[in-house]
């Protein structure tokens, strides 16, 4: 009896947000209260299944229907999205014309839907939804750039997700079914490369996933840090699922990882615009994401709970050129989070960015753990150009209530993090990050002279054409080296 | 389920091979057209062919629209369409009629720019506003 009565109560949950959305679009009166309490029963379904350690899958409409799986993996990225929302929210609060609430919480409501189901077809409508829901959101001052912004986004995402529908069509054709475990078993082909490239797409990955900075960088700071945080996440959880169900598509997920952690590294650190350098360190972290299921999700909540401060605190910069940076004054509230942001992502101790990369330290072979570490340095060596000791303008601007909750929760992430992984922890580990810091603090000093020709060195790849090119090129790469694997036998 | 065996089976298949000849025409279309409405039109060509795909994975098991009458014998269920491809693209193809519709819209609104809708002069407009901050 229970258990159909928190069956219930999850749908409802799920469906929530597009209800409050619905209403708020009816009846703006209501304000923004209906949104926060979405956002906090979000945080705590996460944290209940995190806790919990569980999870439980529920088949909605039969066999052929929408099938919902609750488990530690989806917690992690509900909690990254429960904090978000709420913080921007928060934030925005200090605007004096602040945006109404019903486009995100139709973003809140696809997003979580996209971490919960185990489906093709659900997870095509959710990713759909969060992709024109983000295309609104980019475009909510209607200038010519940002429409420009907007149509790109919209035009690759919505090829991508034509690409992966015809990948859910092939793989029913031969499976008869629709769910994510019916891909297990199957020997790899046309089918699951178009699905991967569909997600490759979506989660901002190398090649394909290159529309990812240029957007986020032109978005509205608020969106940006929504985009950059969570909406990215929709396309990286379900690879993360998919890695889980079916261990053949491992390889295949950890090569486009890397290699989005290493060109992203090397992008971020010839952007000459903060936003854009943020940017460019989404891709290289997403990179990180990927790489394994098991560490995947906390590695995403530590990298979002950063990354979110860092735009919104970019987004109140007057200045956002790289530029002279230490020659500027900034205030206090700004700086900050610019700090602590970028310290938990480059992996200090005592912030929720270390224990998210022990654990993904931990769950790697020792090759990859090599170059993940080489890709530590150079995300050391990228947010070094923002550690300047600050000169304070003299303003005393409060910390906005969003940022400040964020800046927090990364602060108790590391502590949790340090006290669940005390008896893992050695000397070693902290020489370890030491040695990471310094080696990231000797790349950025020998850099600092040859910026400008790194940057000239770099491929742009980031045109409408390129990018629909970059679809092609992943696609057909992956099924070369697919074809090249089956020779032998 | 059962499915078509023979004959119908090489008739699926090369209408199979068709329709993802059709998908790579309106990728490849996207790909060269540099005019943003032929682009968008491409992509269209492409989610029709996916609806086609979903159609013909459909009618693998029979013909007939599964829609239960009064009197249905064993030989008459036997050749009904697999109905769950159908209500699957049903909701397909009206996230993509969605979809064209608000693209159109930031097109229609993007000629005010370039009324030639060409791909490169948004991107030029794009690399000089990132030049001057």
């Amino acid at each position: 009896m229970s258990g159909t009565l928190s069956q219930g109560l999850l749908v409802g949950w799920l469906e929530a947000p597009f209800l409050v959305a619905f209403l708020t679009a009816l009846l703006p009166a209501i304000g923004e209260w209906p949104l926060v309490l979405c956002c906090l029963a979000t945080g705590w379904v996460g944290l209940y299944t995190l806790i919990g350690g569980s999870g439980f899958t529920l088949m909605l409409l039969g066999n052929h229907g929408v099938v919902l799986q609750l488990d530690p993996l989806a917690g992690w990225f509900l909690l990254l999205n429960a904090a978000v929302m709420l913080a921007v929210r928060l934030d925005l609060r200090q605007q004096p014309e602040r945006p109404p609430p019903m486009l995100p919480a139709v973003l809140l409501g696809g997003l979580n839907t996209c971490f919960l189901v185990s489906d093709l077809i659900s997870l095509y409508v959710a990713l759909e939804l969060v992709g024109i829901t983000a295309f609104l959101l980019i475009l909510r001052d209607g200038s010519p750039q940002r429409l420009w912004i907007a149509l790109r986004y919209l035009l690759i995402s919505n090829t991508a997700m034509t690409l992966y529908l015809v990948g859910a069509g092939l793989n029913y054709a031969v499976t008869g079914s629709f769910r994510f475990s019916s891909l297990q078993g199957l020997p790899l082909g046309a089918a699951q490369v178009l699905l991967l490239t569909g997600l490759f797409t979506k989660g901002g990955l190398f090649l394909p996933g290159l529309w990812l900075p240029r957007s986020h960088a032109e978005a509205p700071s608020d969106v940006s840090a929504l985009l950059s945080a969570v909406v990215v996440t929709a396309g990286v959880a379900p690879l993360l699922r998919l890695a889980a169900i079916e261990p053949s598509f491992e390889p295949l997920i950890r090569g486009i990882g890397i290699s989005s952690a290493v060109f992203g590294v090397l992008q971020a650190l010839s952007a000459s615009d903060i936003k854009r350098m943020l940017a460019w360190s989404t891709v290289s972290q997403m990179g990180l994401v990927v790489l394994s299921p098991v560490a995947g999700g906390a590695l995403a909540l530590a990298h979002g709970l950063a990354k979110a401060p860092l735009f919104l605190a970019a987004g109140r910069i007057n200045d956002r050129q790289l530029q002279g940076w230490s020659e500027r004054s900034r205030a206090w509230s700004e700086e900050i989070p610019l700090w602590i942001g970028s310290l938990s992502i480059a992996g200090m101790p005592a912030l929720a960015g270390f224990g998210a990369k022990k654990m993904l330290g931990a769950n790697l072979p020792p090759l990859l753990s090599i170059a993940v570490a080489m890709v530590s340095v150079g995300s050391v060596a990228v947010y070094a150009r923002i550690w300047t000791p600050a000169r304070s303008n003299g303003k005393s601007n409060a910390m906005p209530l969003g940022t400040a909750l964020l800046l927090m929760l990364l602060l108790a992430g590391g502590l949790l993090g340090a006290a669940l992984l005390q008896h893992d922890l050695r000397p070693s580990d902290l020489l370890q990050v030491a040695l990471l810091f310094t080696a990231g603090m000797l790349v950025h000093r020998l850099l600092s002279a040859d910026r400008f020709k790194l940057a000239q060195h770099m491929p742009q790849l980031e045109n409408l054409q390129d990018l629909l090119g970059n679809i092609a090129v992943v696609g057909a790469g992956l099924l070369l080296v697919l074809q090249w694997h089956e020779l032998p036998q | 389920m059962q499915v078509a065996t023979g004959a119908v089976m090489a008739a699926i298949r090369l209408l199979e091979l068709l329709i993802l000849l059709t998908i790579l025409s309106g990728f490849l279309g996207m790909l060269l057209r540099r005019n943003l409405l032929l682009k968008v039109l491409s992509m269209d060509v492409m989610s029709s062919a996916v609806v086609a795909l979903f159609v013909l994975v459909a009618a693998r098991t029979g013909l007939r629209s599964p829609i239960l009458s009064a009197q249905e014998t064993t030989l008459s269920l036997a050749a009904v369409a697999d109905p769950i491809p159908q209500a699957v693209i049903l909701t397909a193809i009206v996230i993509g009629l969605s979809v064209q519709a608000l693209l159109l819209v930031v097109i229609s609104r993007l000629a005010s720019v370039d009324p030639l809708l060409d791909v490169g002069s948004f991107e030029a407009s794009q690399a000089t506003s990132q030049q001057q901050p």
